[in-house]
Protein backbone atom coordinates (compact mmCIF):
# COMPACT_ATOMS: atom_id res chain seq x y z
CA UNK A 1 0.00 0.00 0.00
CA UNK A 2 1.73 3.53 -0.71
CA UNK A 3 0.50 4.93 2.53
CA UNK A 4 2.68 2.35 4.27
CA UNK A 5 5.76 2.58 2.20
CA UNK A 6 5.00 6.43 2.63
CA UNK A 7 4.97 6.16 6.33
CA UNK A 8 8.15 4.52 6.14
CA UNK A 9 9.61 7.31 4.29
CA UNK A 10 8.09 9.82 6.54
CA UNK A 11 9.02 7.83 10.05
CA UNK A 12 13.04 7.95 8.18
CA UNK A 13 12.75 11.14 7.78
CA UNK A 14 11.01 12.40 11.14
CA UNK A 15 13.47 10.55 13.16
CA UNK A 16 16.61 12.07 11.13
CA UNK A 17 15.19 15.65 11.53
CA UNK A 18 13.23 15.92 14.25
CA UNK A 19 15.70 17.34 16.78
CA UNK A 20 17.08 20.46 14.38
CA UNK A 21 13.49 21.14 13.56
CA UNK A 22 12.61 21.47 17.18
CA UNK A 23 15.22 23.25 18.23
CA UNK A 24 14.85 25.06 15.10
CA UNK A 25 11.13 25.71 15.68
CA UNK A 26 11.85 27.48 19.21
CA UNK A 27 14.29 30.04 17.97
CA UNK A 28 11.94 31.21 15.78
CA UNK A 29 8.43 30.90 16.97
CA UNK A 30 6.85 33.62 18.86
CA UNK A 31 5.69 31.50 21.37
CA UNK A 32 7.48 28.43 22.72
CA UNK A 33 3.91 27.39 23.61
CA UNK A 34 3.27 27.48 20.03
CA UNK A 35 5.90 24.73 19.29
CA UNK A 36 4.19 21.38 19.30
CA UNK A 37 1.51 23.14 16.85
CA UNK A 38 4.13 24.23 14.39
CA UNK A 39 5.88 20.60 14.90
CA UNK A 40 2.62 19.26 13.92
CA UNK A 41 2.08 21.16 11.07
CA UNK A 42 5.10 21.01 9.24
CA UNK A 43 5.17 17.34 9.10
CA UNK A 44 1.84 17.19 8.17
CA UNK A 45 2.61 19.00 5.53
CA UNK A 46 5.51 16.55 5.23
CA UNK A 47 2.93 13.65 4.78
CA UNK A 48 0.94 15.26 2.24
CA UNK A 49 4.11 16.32 -0.26
CA UNK A 50 5.07 12.86 0.30
CA UNK A 51 1.73 11.57 -0.80
CA UNK A 52 1.93 13.75 -3.72
CA UNK A 53 4.96 13.38 -5.03
CA UNK A 54 8.42 12.26 -5.45
CA UNK A 55 11.46 14.01 -3.02
CA UNK A 56 14.46 12.73 -4.43
CA UNK A 57 17.65 14.53 -4.88
CA UNK A 58 16.97 17.51 -2.21
CA UNK A 59 18.35 18.00 0.95
CA UNK A 60 15.39 16.90 3.19
CA UNK A 61 16.48 19.41 6.35
CA UNK A 62 16.34 22.50 4.04
CA UNK A 63 12.92 21.54 2.78
CA UNK A 64 11.83 21.05 6.19
CA UNK A 65 13.39 24.65 7.09
CA UNK A 66 11.60 26.61 4.29
CA UNK A 67 8.36 24.58 5.31
CA UNK A 68 8.58 25.73 8.85
CA UNK A 69 9.50 28.72 7.69
CA UNK A 70 6.39 29.30 6.04
CA UNK A 71 4.24 27.36 8.94
CA UNK A 72 5.55 29.68 11.10
CA UNK A 73 4.98 32.98 9.48
CA UNK A 74 1.42 31.72 8.57
CA UNK A 75 0.39 30.87 12.30
CA UNK A 76 1.47 34.67 13.40
CA UNK A 77 -0.60 37.33 11.79
CA UNK A 78 1.19 40.36 10.89
CA UNK A 79 -0.24 42.09 13.42
CA UNK A 80 0.83 39.79 16.59
CA UNK A 81 4.10 39.69 14.64
CA UNK A 82 4.83 43.22 15.03
CA UNK A 83 3.21 43.15 18.64
CA UNK A 84 6.19 40.75 19.95
CA UNK A 85 8.72 42.58 18.16
CA UNK A 86 10.89 44.44 20.48
CA UNK A 87 10.79 47.71 19.86
CA UNK A 88 14.72 47.52 20.72
CA UNK A 89 17.49 46.04 19.25
CA UNK A 90 19.28 43.17 21.15
CA UNK A 91 22.68 45.98 22.15
CA UNK A 92 19.17 48.12 23.98
CA UNK A 93 18.48 44.97 25.78
CA UNK A 94 21.74 44.81 27.13
CA UNK A 95 21.09 48.53 28.55
CA UNK A 96 17.45 47.58 29.75
CA UNK A 97 19.36 45.11 32.03
CA UNK A 98 22.52 47.19 33.33
CA UNK A 99 20.69 48.32 36.27
CA UNK A 100 19.17 44.73 37.12
CA UNK A 101 22.31 42.44 36.91
CA UNK A 102 22.22 39.43 39.42
CA UNK A 103 24.99 37.89 41.13
CA UNK A 104 26.04 34.24 39.41
CA UNK A 105 23.51 31.83 40.28
CA UNK A 106 23.66 27.99 39.88
CA UNK A 107 20.16 26.15 39.27
CA UNK A 108 21.19 23.70 41.82
CA UNK A 109 22.08 26.32 43.86
CA UNK A 110 18.36 27.54 44.67
CA UNK A 111 16.34 25.81 47.07
CA UNK A 112 12.68 24.76 46.25
CA UNK A 113 10.05 24.95 47.86
CA UNK A 114 8.26 22.32 45.74
CA UNK A 115 9.31 19.47 43.89
CA UNK A 116 7.11 20.60 40.81
CA UNK A 117 9.04 21.47 38.53
CA UNK A 118 6.42 21.01 35.79
CA UNK A 119 4.96 24.31 37.19
CA UNK A 120 7.88 25.81 37.57
CA UNK A 121 8.37 25.31 33.78
CA UNK A 122 4.59 26.74 33.38
CA UNK A 123 5.84 29.69 35.06
CA UNK A 124 8.82 30.11 32.52
CA UNK A 125 7.38 29.49 29.53
CA UNK A 126 4.78 32.38 30.12
CA UNK A 127 7.01 34.94 30.94
CA UNK A 128 6.27 37.88 28.51
CA UNK A 129 9.84 38.08 27.19
CA UNK A 130 9.65 35.14 25.28
CA UNK A 131 13.54 34.83 25.11
CA UNK A 132 13.87 33.45 28.58
CA UNK A 133 11.99 30.36 27.67
CA UNK A 134 13.60 29.79 24.83
CA UNK A 135 17.18 30.80 26.64
CA UNK A 136 15.85 27.80 29.13
CA UNK A 137 14.95 24.92 26.82
CA UNK A 138 18.60 25.82 24.85
CA UNK A 139 20.43 25.75 28.46
CA UNK A 140 18.48 23.56 30.40
CA UNK A 141 17.29 21.14 28.10
CA UNK A 142 19.85 21.19 24.89
CA UNK A 143 22.61 21.74 27.07
CA UNK A 144 23.76 24.30 24.83
CA UNK A 145 26.43 27.09 26.16
CA UNK A 146 25.56 30.82 26.74
CA UNK A 147 27.92 31.39 23.13
CA UNK A 148 25.66 29.20 21.24
CA UNK A 149 22.60 30.23 22.68
CA UNK A 150 23.60 34.11 22.14
CA UNK A 151 24.28 33.66 18.42
CA UNK A 152 21.11 31.55 17.99
CA UNK A 153 19.08 34.41 19.36
CA UNK A 154 20.93 37.04 17.53
CA UNK A 155 21.47 38.52 21.26
CA UNK A 156 24.68 39.03 22.93
CA UNK A 157 26.09 36.82 26.04
CA UNK A 158 25.39 39.51 28.87
CA UNK A 159 22.13 39.42 27.83
CA UNK A 160 21.29 35.59 27.29
CA UNK A 161 23.10 35.70 31.09
CA UNK A 162 21.14 37.68 33.11
CA UNK A 163 17.50 36.61 31.40
CA UNK A 164 19.22 33.53 32.92
CA UNK A 165 20.38 34.87 36.50
CA UNK A 166 17.25 37.03 36.62
CA UNK A 167 15.14 34.10 36.12
CA UNK A 168 16.90 32.01 38.55
CA UNK A 169 16.85 34.57 41.26
CA UNK A 170 12.99 35.06 40.36
CA UNK A 171 12.16 31.13 41.30
CA UNK A 172 14.00 31.55 44.41
CA UNK A 173 11.53 34.17 45.50
CA UNK A 174 8.59 33.28 44.08
CA UNK A 175 9.18 28.69 44.27
CA UNK A 176 11.84 28.66 47.29
CA UNK A 177 11.24 28.59 51.11
CA UNK A 178 9.19 31.36 51.59
CA UNK A 179 7.62 31.51 48.11
CA UNK A 180 4.11 32.47 47.65
CA UNK A 181 3.42 31.41 43.65
CA UNK A 182 0.09 29.98 43.21
CA UNK A 183 -0.32 28.23 39.90
CA UNK A 184 -3.67 29.12 39.02
CA UNK B 1 18.22 14.04 40.55
CA UNK B 2 19.47 17.69 40.70
CA UNK B 3 17.37 20.91 39.58
CA UNK B 4 18.73 21.01 36.65
CA UNK B 5 17.96 17.52 36.06
CA UNK B 6 13.92 17.98 36.98
CA UNK B 7 13.82 21.19 35.21
CA UNK B 8 15.36 19.14 32.04
CA UNK B 9 12.88 16.50 32.76
CA UNK B 10 9.61 18.69 33.08
CA UNK B 11 10.90 20.85 29.40
CA UNK B 12 10.95 17.01 28.20
CA UNK B 13 7.27 16.06 29.33
CA UNK B 14 6.22 19.67 27.72
CA UNK B 15 7.82 19.83 24.54
CA UNK B 16 9.34 16.28 23.04
CA UNK B 17 9.19 14.62 19.66
CA UNK B 18 7.77 11.51 20.82
CA UNK B 19 4.54 12.80 21.85
CA UNK B 20 4.66 15.14 18.54
CA UNK B 21 4.69 12.18 16.48
CA UNK B 22 2.14 10.56 17.94
CA UNK B 23 -0.15 13.72 17.50
CA UNK B 24 0.94 13.39 13.59
CA UNK B 25 0.51 9.79 13.26
CA UNK B 26 -3.19 10.42 14.82
CA UNK B 27 -3.51 13.46 12.58
CA UNK B 28 -2.76 11.37 9.31
CA UNK B 29 -4.88 8.29 10.30
CA UNK B 30 -8.28 10.24 10.79
CA UNK B 31 -7.58 12.13 7.60
CA UNK B 32 -7.26 8.60 5.74
CA UNK B 33 -10.07 6.88 7.46
CA UNK B 34 -12.10 10.11 6.29
CA UNK B 35 -10.53 9.80 2.64
CA UNK B 36 -11.45 6.02 3.20
CA UNK B 37 -14.98 6.96 4.29
CA UNK B 38 -15.35 9.44 0.84
CA UNK B 39 -13.58 6.27 -0.92
CA UNK B 40 -16.02 3.53 0.46
CA UNK B 41 -19.31 5.86 -0.72
CA UNK B 42 -17.79 6.40 -3.90
CA UNK B 43 -18.94 2.22 -4.79
CA UNK B 44 -22.22 3.34 -4.31
CA UNK B 45 -22.50 5.33 -7.41
CA UNK B 46 -21.17 2.47 -9.79
CA UNK B 47 -24.35 2.03 -11.52
CA UNK B 48 -23.80 6.09 -12.83
CA UNK B 49 -23.58 6.47 -16.38
CA UNK B 50 -20.38 6.61 -17.24
CA UNK B 51 -20.96 10.45 -18.72
CA UNK B 52 -21.45 11.65 -15.15
CA UNK B 53 -18.14 9.75 -14.50
CA UNK B 54 -16.09 11.06 -16.93
CA UNK B 55 -17.39 14.70 -15.43
CA UNK B 56 -16.45 13.35 -11.51
CA UNK B 57 -12.78 12.66 -13.45
CA UNK B 58 -13.00 16.32 -14.84
CA UNK B 59 -13.88 17.97 -11.78
CA UNK B 60 -11.20 15.49 -9.77
CA UNK B 61 -8.38 16.50 -12.34
CA UNK B 62 -9.20 20.43 -11.93
CA UNK B 63 -9.14 19.84 -7.70
CA UNK B 64 -5.41 17.98 -8.25
CA UNK B 65 -4.26 22.00 -10.25
CA UNK B 66 -5.25 23.49 -6.97
CA UNK B 67 -1.61 22.67 -5.92
CA UNK B 68 -0.21 25.07 -8.35
CA UNK B 69 -3.74 27.24 -9.12
CA UNK B 70 -5.52 29.52 -6.64
CA UNK B 71 -9.19 29.23 -6.96
CA UNK B 72 -10.13 32.31 -8.89
CA UNK B 73 -14.19 33.56 -8.27
CA UNK B 74 -15.69 36.84 -8.31
CA UNK B 75 -17.19 38.10 -4.81
CA UNK B 76 -21.13 38.03 -4.87
CA UNK B 77 -21.49 41.70 -4.31
CA UNK B 78 -22.77 44.28 -6.35
CA UNK B 79 -20.14 46.54 -7.98
CA UNK B 80 -20.39 49.49 -10.39
CA UNK B 81 -19.16 49.61 -13.81
CA UNK B 82 -15.48 50.36 -12.92
CA UNK B 83 -15.11 48.10 -10.90
CA UNK B 84 -14.06 44.13 -12.09
CA UNK B 85 -13.00 41.90 -9.15
CA UNK B 86 -11.81 38.76 -8.55
CA UNK B 87 -10.20 36.66 -5.47
CA UNK B 88 -7.53 34.76 -6.04
CA UNK B 89 -8.01 31.59 -2.98
CA UNK B 90 -4.85 30.31 -2.32
CA UNK B 91 -5.81 28.72 0.92
CA UNK B 92 -5.29 25.17 -0.37
CA UNK B 93 -2.37 25.63 -2.28
CA UNK B 94 0.65 23.42 -1.53
CA UNK B 95 2.89 25.21 -4.01
CA UNK B 96 4.13 28.19 -4.74
CA UNK B 97 4.04 29.89 -1.15
CA UNK B 98 7.12 31.30 0.08
CA UNK B 99 8.51 33.60 2.44
CA UNK B 100 11.62 35.63 3.10
CA UNK B 101 12.94 37.14 6.07
CA UNK B 102 13.65 40.54 6.74
CA UNK B 103 15.15 42.55 9.95
CA UNK B 104 12.69 44.76 11.13
CA UNK B 105 12.99 47.48 13.89
CA UNK B 106 9.97 48.98 14.71
CA UNK B 107 9.12 52.73 16.41
CA UNK B 108 5.68 54.41 16.93
CA UNK B 109 5.82 57.84 14.83
CA UNK B 110 3.47 60.67 15.59
CA UNK B 111 3.76 62.59 12.08
CA UNK B 112 4.28 61.04 8.97
CA UNK B 113 4.17 63.56 6.14
CA UNK B 114 2.19 61.47 3.65
CA UNK B 115 -0.53 59.87 6.20
CA UNK B 116 -2.58 62.36 4.38
CA UNK B 117 -3.15 60.09 1.87
CA UNK B 118 -4.67 57.71 4.00
CA UNK B 119 -7.08 60.61 5.69
CA UNK B 120 -10.39 59.01 4.81
CA UNK B 121 -9.78 54.95 4.48
CA UNK B 122 -12.69 53.21 5.05
CA UNK B 123 -12.25 50.65 8.12
CA UNK B 124 -15.33 48.81 9.96
CA UNK B 125 -17.07 50.65 12.24
CA UNK B 126 -16.31 48.28 14.96
CA UNK B 127 -12.45 48.91 15.06
CA UNK B 128 -11.33 50.29 18.17
CA UNK B 129 -7.47 50.78 17.68
CA UNK B 130 -5.31 52.35 15.26
CA UNK B 131 -1.33 52.06 15.50
CA UNK B 132 1.31 53.20 13.62
CA UNK B 133 5.00 52.57 12.86
CA UNK B 134 8.11 52.70 10.50
CA UNK B 135 9.96 49.97 9.29
CA UNK B 136 13.82 50.27 9.08
CA UNK B 137 15.77 47.85 7.59
CA UNK B 138 19.73 47.56 7.49
CA UNK B 139 21.77 48.89 4.41
CA UNK B 140 23.31 45.66 3.81
CA UNK B 141 23.88 42.07 5.75
CA UNK B 142 26.68 43.39 7.49
CA UNK B 143 25.50 46.24 8.76
CA UNK B 144 24.67 46.29 12.48
CA UNK B 145 22.36 49.79 11.97
CA UNK B 146 18.66 49.48 11.06
CA UNK B 147 18.62 53.14 9.84
CA UNK B 148 16.92 52.86 6.15
CA UNK B 149 12.88 53.95 6.47
CA UNK B 150 11.68 50.92 4.21
CA UNK B 151 7.73 51.73 4.57
CA UNK B 152 5.06 52.77 7.18
CA UNK B 153 2.51 50.56 8.91
CA UNK B 154 -0.64 51.25 10.21
CA UNK B 155 -2.59 48.87 11.54
CA UNK B 156 -6.44 49.11 12.60
CA UNK B 157 -8.25 46.81 14.47
CA UNK B 158 -10.70 45.53 16.85
CA UNK B 159 -8.93 44.09 20.32
CA UNK B 160 -11.57 42.35 20.86
CA UNK B 161 -11.87 39.90 18.13
CA UNK B 162 -9.00 40.17 16.42
CA UNK B 163 -10.28 41.73 13.12
CA UNK B 164 -7.61 44.19 11.87
CA UNK B 165 -6.54 45.36 8.79
CA UNK B 166 -2.54 46.47 7.79
CA UNK B 167 -1.99 48.98 5.68
CA UNK B 168 2.03 49.25 4.64
CA UNK B 169 2.76 51.68 2.06
CA UNK B 170 5.77 54.06 0.84
CA UNK B 171 6.26 56.21 -2.21
CA UNK B 172 10.01 55.38 -2.34
CA UNK B 173 9.44 51.61 -1.86
CA UNK B 174 7.63 48.28 -2.16
CA UNK B 175 6.40 47.64 1.50
CA UNK B 176 7.94 44.76 3.07
CA UNK B 177 6.06 41.37 2.67
CA UNK B 178 7.59 38.50 4.55
CA UNK B 179 5.38 36.14 2.82
CA UNK B 180 5.08 34.89 -0.93
CA UNK B 181 2.40 33.58 -3.51
CA UNK B 182 2.87 32.56 -6.42
CA UNK B 183 1.10 34.75 -8.59
CA UNK B 184 0.62 31.48 -11.68
CA UNK B 185 -2.76 31.33 -12.29
CA UNK B 186 -3.95 34.18 -10.40
CA UNK B 187 -6.00 36.53 -12.05
CA UNK B 188 -6.12 40.47 -11.72
CA UNK B 189 -8.77 43.16 -10.56
CA UNK B 190 -9.61 46.19 -11.58
CA UNK B 191 -10.59 49.09 -9.39
CA UNK B 192 -11.01 53.27 -11.43
CA UNK B 193 -8.01 51.45 -14.04
CA UNK B 194 -5.98 50.47 -11.43
CA UNK B 195 -4.90 46.70 -11.52
CA UNK B 196 -4.03 45.11 -8.33
CA UNK B 197 -4.38 41.18 -7.33
CA UNK B 198 -6.16 40.48 -4.40
CA UNK B 199 -5.63 36.66 -2.86
CA UNK B 200 -7.41 35.25 0.03
CA UNK B 201 -5.84 32.47 2.46
CA UNK B 202 -8.26 31.50 4.66
CA UNK B 203 -9.38 34.39 6.85
CA UNK B 204 -6.96 36.62 5.27
CA UNK B 205 -7.19 38.49 2.35
CA UNK B 206 -3.69 40.37 0.96
CA UNK B 207 -3.01 42.72 -2.05
CA UNK B 208 -0.59 45.25 -3.09
CA UNK B 209 -0.93 48.29 -5.79
CA UNK B 210 0.16 51.00 -6.61
CA UNK B 211 -1.95 54.67 -6.61
CA UNK B 212 -1.00 57.95 -7.73
CA UNK B 213 2.77 57.18 -6.83
CA UNK B 214 2.46 55.47 -3.46
CA UNK B 215 2.98 51.68 -3.23
CA UNK B 216 0.05 49.91 -0.86
CA UNK B 217 0.44 46.49 0.56
CA UNK B 218 -2.45 45.03 2.54
CA UNK B 219 -3.14 42.82 4.76
CA UNK B 220 -6.58 41.92 6.70
CA UNK B 221 -7.94 39.57 8.96
CA UNK B 222 -11.48 38.22 9.45
CA UNK B 223 -13.21 41.23 7.52
CA UNK B 224 -15.74 40.39 5.11
CA UNK B 225 -15.58 40.65 1.40
CA UNK B 226 -17.59 43.97 1.44
CA UNK B 227 -15.61 45.42 3.79
CA UNK B 228 -12.31 44.42 2.35
CA UNK B 229 -14.03 46.37 -1.23
CA UNK B 230 -15.26 49.24 1.29
CA UNK B 231 -11.89 49.41 2.00
CA UNK B 232 -10.17 49.18 -1.52
CA UNK B 233 -12.76 51.95 -2.42
CA UNK B 234 -11.77 54.45 -0.64
CA UNK B 235 -8.43 54.58 -0.89
CA UNK B 236 -8.54 54.02 -5.05
CA UNK B 237 -10.85 56.82 -5.50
Amino acid sequence: MASELNLYKFNDIYDKTHLDLLKYVVIKCHNINDTNDIMQEIYLELWNILNKKELSNINIKSYLIGIANNKIKKHYTLLQRLKTVSLFDTNDKDIELIDTIKDKVNINDILIKEENWNTIWKYIKNKKNQDIPKVFYLHYKLELSIKDISKLLKSSESYIKNLIYRTLHELQDNFGNGGNYNDK
Amino acid sequence: MTNKEKLKKAIEQDINSKDCYKEIINKIERGEKTMKKKNNNMWKWTLVPICLIAIISGILLINDNKELNPDIYKPNIETKDNVNLYINDVSKMTQGVLSSDADVKITTIENISYFKEIVGIKIPIDFNNKEAHEIYVKPDWDSQEYNVLQNYVVIYSNTENNRNIIVSFSKDNKPIRDYYFSEEGSKMSKINNIELKIYKYNELYFTEFNYEGINFDIETSKITEQELIDLLLSIIK
